[in-house]
Parts: C-alpha cells; structure tokens; sequence
C-alpha cells in the first residue's frame, strides 16, 4: 500500500506550535487557600503564550534508510514523530508517510505506520503475549497472522521463554524488548522510533540496536526514523541524522559527512582535579583558539575530578595556555587526549550546546 | 464463499480487539473484586434507611398509587435503573479521561482502530458493572425487605431500558464535551460527574415520583420531565406494572426517548470528533509541554 513518491516520508515547512499556559509571578502565594480548596490543578491566574516546538521542518527520508533524529530534550524530535503517526495534526506544513498526507488521508497512514513509543502502556497485568496480541489486533493484523507474528517477535527479541509472564514481572530491559515486539507484530513499512533504548543497560542498548539494523534494516528493508539523544545510536544505527535544536533542523547528513564538516576543528579531552569546574570553563571560554569548551557529564568521575572538552583549530599551539589557565584556576590536568571530533561535536558545532545541556 | 468468510474472520479480529479492549478496565475492577462484597453491604444499608424512614410514614401516600407498588420497592427498583442510566450519562466521560490518563487514547489515534471502539468498549465494561449493581440491588431488596418485582413483561422492562440507555447515552456524549474543554484532559472530572450524577439521582423519578415536584418545587418539574432517565425510568416502571408501551399513558415518554436520541447521538458524535481533532491540535501528550509550572 503506497501512493506514488519515491519518499517513505517527507515534510514541507512543517511547521507545530503549542499554547503554553505559565502562572503569573507571585500568584502561587496568592492562591495558596484555593489550591488547598480545590486542589493542585488550581493555578490561579495565567497568561498563554505560543512556543513554537516546530519550525519549518523539511526533510526526505528513503524508503529502507535509517534516519537519525539528533537532538536534546524538547528539540521537537517526538512532536516530529507524533505528526507522522497521526495522534497529532501540523498547524503548517505538510507531511506525507508513503506519499499520503498526514492530515487528509491519515486513515491510510496508520496503515503504513510502526509506531515504537516506549511511554506506551504496556499492561502490567497482561502477560506479553497478550499485550502483543492486543498490539497485533489494534494495527488490524488478520487474525489468522496473529499468532505466528506473536510467537516469532517474541523469539527475536529473546522473550519466549517468559512469554506468559506477567509483565509485571518484567525487568526494564525486558519491557525495552516487549515494546520492540509490539512493533515487529505490526511490521508495517515505516517504523517511528521514540528513543527506543532508553533507559537500559549499555550492552542491552548495543544488542538492540544491532537487531534494529541487522532484522530491520538489513532483512526487512523497513524505513526507520528514530529519534534520540544518545550518540551511540546515531552513529552505530543510522545512515543519515538530521540534527534538531529548539524545533529547527540544523544539518542533515551522513554521520561521517557531519563530521566532516567540522574538520579543521580538534578535540581536546581533559581530566582535571578541581573543586570548581564551573569556574573553570569559564576560564577556558575566554582563552584565544577556544571555538568551545564545556563539561562532559560523567557517571564514573569521583567527587573533584571534572572532565572537559575543548574544540580548537590548534592543539598544539592552545595546550600550553590551556594548562596554564586551568592552573590559574585552581585546577590540575591528569589527563589529556586529543582526537578527531565526535557527532556530539557536531552538535556543539551547530547547536552552541551539548546534547544533555 | 470465501468473502463470508472474511467477513467472519473481520468480525472475528475485531470481536476480540472490542474484548482485550473491555479487558484493560475491567481488569481494575477484578483486581479489586472484593470491593463487590463491600459494594453489597453499602447498598444493604442503603436501602435498609429507605425502609426505616418509610416505616416512620407508614409508606403510602395517593401519588403512588399510580405506580402500584410500595414505596421500599419503588426506591430499590429505581436505584437499580438509575444505576444503569447513570453510566450512560457519565460513561463517554470516564471512558475518555482513562484512555487519555493511560494514554490508550494516543496509542489508537496512531492506529487504524477507531476511537469510538476503544470508547465504547470501556463503557461495554462500565455497563458490565452497572448491571451487576442493579442485580445487586435487587437481590438484597428482594432477599432481605421484600421488594415486589412486578408482575409485567420482562421484554418490554428492558425494552424501555435500553431506549433510555441509548438516549441517555446522547447526552452522555454531549456531556464528554466538557472533557475536551478542561485543559485536555488535566483537571479531575470529579466535580462534573458528582453534579452530573447527583441531578441524575435526584430529579429523574429514581428515588421519589417526579410528580411530587408538581407541588414542592414546580419550577424544577420541567427540568425533570426534560431528562430522557425521567421518561426511561417511568415507562420501565409502567411495563413492571404490566402496562404496555404502547398504552397512550407510556408511549409519550417512548416518543420522547426516540426523539432524544435520534437528536443528540449524532450530535454528540461531531461533538467527540471535534474534540478529538482539539486534542490533535493542541497536544495532550505528557511529553510535549503543554502546561508549564
């Protein structure tokens, strides 16, 4: 089922903007009574202001590529996707999935649509089995297919022998992998993918998104847009990423010509003993040959021990005063590294931030 | 040949999808199972002050002679109804604040399943439930005070209360409008419902005739005449009695349930589409910031 275009998804300027209703300053002291009265939701007065989640989006995606939706949170990567799936409508713009427009023929969409919303409910008193029968019914999956579809996407996510737990039972990662299966029972072309593997082990996260590419990509030839702010899927996933900050899409490409496109820039990766790391960027922004520097938020750093990234055309030439300015600043380097730069890079190249900022 | 049978199997698919659908609320209420033993025992004492209170008047007065029946009877027989009726009122709005709670609702509208089965498949199971109230009811007024039963056709008792259910159920979904228009979805439906049902308890011939209104409080007599649970209740009421629907005393309030019906379910029906597209539009999703604290 599909309509001419040798897209599987395109937008035109799509364009998404939401009412944002904030309270007035000093308003939360003044209705105190009346949120005891009535309760939480009581906000007392507001004012609505439009934000903009959305901006002219244009974008092409093949039919059988992986495409990357790169951004933080709030860039507009769900919305994006929540468009294409048809739960909500552009206020300008258009979209098509497999050539059908995603306001007028949405009927038909839906038909062409995976959607993998790991926030879905899945229901914990089901067995998976269950919730992906339910999952199966819902896309209208003959009833003939449903069983065999069942028994086979829980067998290539590694469910079957606990197939008629309850999934209450469940681990996260298992979930991960039940919401997984509630996509490959539907199986239809286009897989919308919303940071799938989130919340998981990274060894999990690794074996999931080579399933994605090996049965997905490789075997199945689906479409697949995905979005996420982790780096590993983008660059071990997707065959092109399109970078989103603040619902603009500032770069679309491959992850190799991404990175291309900040050559002449280094990375300079540092481990530094500090009581302020704070204070210490700020030293290092200032210094000459700095294109940007910031702190790479680190699990396994110890309590002062900063780790921060630097980019600059010359690293030869910046070491020096680098070190000293970090000296100056009461910091002691550990560790230096120096490499070609990463997607995150890229990001901070177009964005002016980092991904998790 | 083999297009009946994919018609059968279609109808088969969509059967179970409307089950696993009725499943996800009714496995609440199985969770809580136990809550039918309290339930019991809440409308035993329910309908044990009724019949205290009418032994003090001694329970007979010229307006329910009319009805034919005594005044405990008439309560518990018009709980029973009501409780029903009520569901239609009050159905369409829970069932679209649990679907948008648990986000069911996002889940079909990226779906070929339509909403209206989703909506109407959750309100399959809340009449589940309100059935099994009302036997509820009649068990413990027949079992422990005597309640009469009538001596009427059953077929046209439930004929009268599935026109009243269907016409109630209009302005149930009429009544869903106000959940497109309360920030989407956010603020608790309770202050609605408790008004929604309270009106539906107190003024449409459930627990007193609407008759007495006439004299105590002429100005709300209308009002009640006004409410299709009125007319559903009095011609089930009337069928218990052995009065036909048809009898040119009942068949009024059967017009009447038509007529409210045939008007407010395709209303309502662009009601719950319109509000549907409004949730489209503005977002309702917990992801996207639609509300900022």
């Amino acid at each position: 089922m599909t309509a001419s275009s040798e897209y599987a998804v395109e937008t035109f300027n799509l364009t998404k903007k939401f009412k944002v209703v904030e309270t007035l300053p000093g308003e939360e002291e003044r209705s105190k009574l009346a949120r005891f009265l009535f309760g939480e939701s009581f906000r007392g007065r507001v004012r609505v202001r439009e934000r903009v989640v959305l901006d002219r989006v244009n974008l092409k995606v093949k039919a059988g590529e992986c495409l990357g939706l790169l951004g933080p949170n709030g860039a507009g990567k769900t919305t994006l996707l929540e468009i294409l799936a048809t739960a909500l409508l552009p206020d300008d713009g258009i979209a098509k999935v497999m050539g059908y427009d995603v306001v007028r023929e949405s009927g038909k969409v839906r038909r062409c649509i995976t959607p993998v919303f790991p926030q879905f409910s899945v229901y914990d008193m089901w067995t998976a089995r269950r919730n992906l029968e339910y999952a199966a019914l819902l896309h209208d999956v003959p009833l003939g297919e449903v069983g065999r579809r069942v028994r086979e996407a829980l067998e290539l996510v590694g469910l079957s022998e606990r197939a008629d737990d309850l999934v209450r039972k469940y681990s996260t990662g298992m979930r991960v992998r039940l919401i997984l299966a509630m996509g490959l029972v539907v199986d239809n072309p286009v897989y919308l993918m919303d940071e799938p593997f989130t919340g998981i082990d990274p060894g999990t996260a690794k074996q999931l998104r080579e399933f994605v590419r090996r049965e997905l990509l490789e075997k199945r030839g689906r479409t697949v847009l995905l979005a996420t702010n982790m780096l590993a899927d983008a660059e071990e996933l997707c065959d092109r990423v399109a970078i989103i900050n603040e619902g603009r899409v500032v770069a679309v490409d491959t992850p190799a010509n991404l990175k291309r496109k900040v050559q002449g820039v280094e990375t300079v990766d540092l481990e530094v003993l500090t009581e302020n790391a704070e204070a210490l960027v700020d030293a290092v922004k200032g210094l000459d040959g700095v294109k940007a520097c910031y702190l790479l938020r680190s699990v396994s750093n110890p309590p002062g021990v900063a780790s921060l990234r630097v980019l600059t055309p010359d690293s030869r030439s910046l070491l020096p005063n680098l070190i000293e300015a970090i000296h100056k600043a009461n910091g002691k380097v550990s560790y230096v590294k120096v490499h070609e730069p990463t997607l995150e890079d890229v990001f901070i190249h177009y964005t002016g931030r980092g991904l998790c900022e | 040949m083999s297009g009946l049978g994919e018609g059968i199997r279609y109808l088969g698919a969509g059967l179970r999808k409307f089950w696993y659908m009725m499943l996800t609320t009714a496995w609440s209420q199985l969770l809580f199972a136990y809550g039918a033993v309290l339930q019991l025992v809440e409308i035993v004492f329910g309908i044990a002050s009724y019949f205290f209170l009418t032994k003090i008047f001694q329970g007979t007065s010229a307006v329910m002679e009319s009805y034919g029946t005594d005044v405990v009877s008439f309560i518990v027989l018009g709980l029973a109804m009501n409780s029903i009726l009520r569901h239609s009122l009050t159905g369409v709005y829970h069932a679209l604040n649990h679907a948008y709670a648990t986000r069911a609702l996002e889940r079909v509208l990226m779906s070929p399943t339509s909403v209206y089965m989703l909506v109407f498949s959750q309100m399959a199971s809340g009449y589940l439930r309100a059935v099994f109230v009302s036997t509820l009811y009649l068990f413990a007024g027949v079992l422990f005070f005597g309640v009469s039963l009538g001596r009427g056709d059953a077929a046209s008792v439930f004929a009268a209360l599935a026109l009243g259910t269907v016409a109630t159920l209009g302005l149930g979904m009429l009544l869903s409008a106000l959940f497109f228009h309360t920030s989407v979805g956010k603020v608790d439906p309770a202050t609605i419902l408790i008004l929604a049902t309270a009106v539906s308890n107190t003024f449409t011939g459930a627990v007193f005739p609407v008759e007495v209104l006439r004299y105590y409080a002429p100005w709300l007599y209308p009002f009640a005449l006004s409410l299709p649970q009125t007319h559903a209740i009095f011609a089930a009421r009337m069928a218990l009695n052995g009065v036909s629907l048809a009898d040119p005393a009942v068949a009024p309030s059967v017009a009447y349930l038509i007529a409210i019906a045939a008007v407010t379910i395709p209303i309502g029906y662009r009601v719950i589409r319109a509000g549907l597209d409004r949730v489209r539009r503005e977002g309702y999703a917990p992801s996207v910031a639609v509300l900022v604290d």
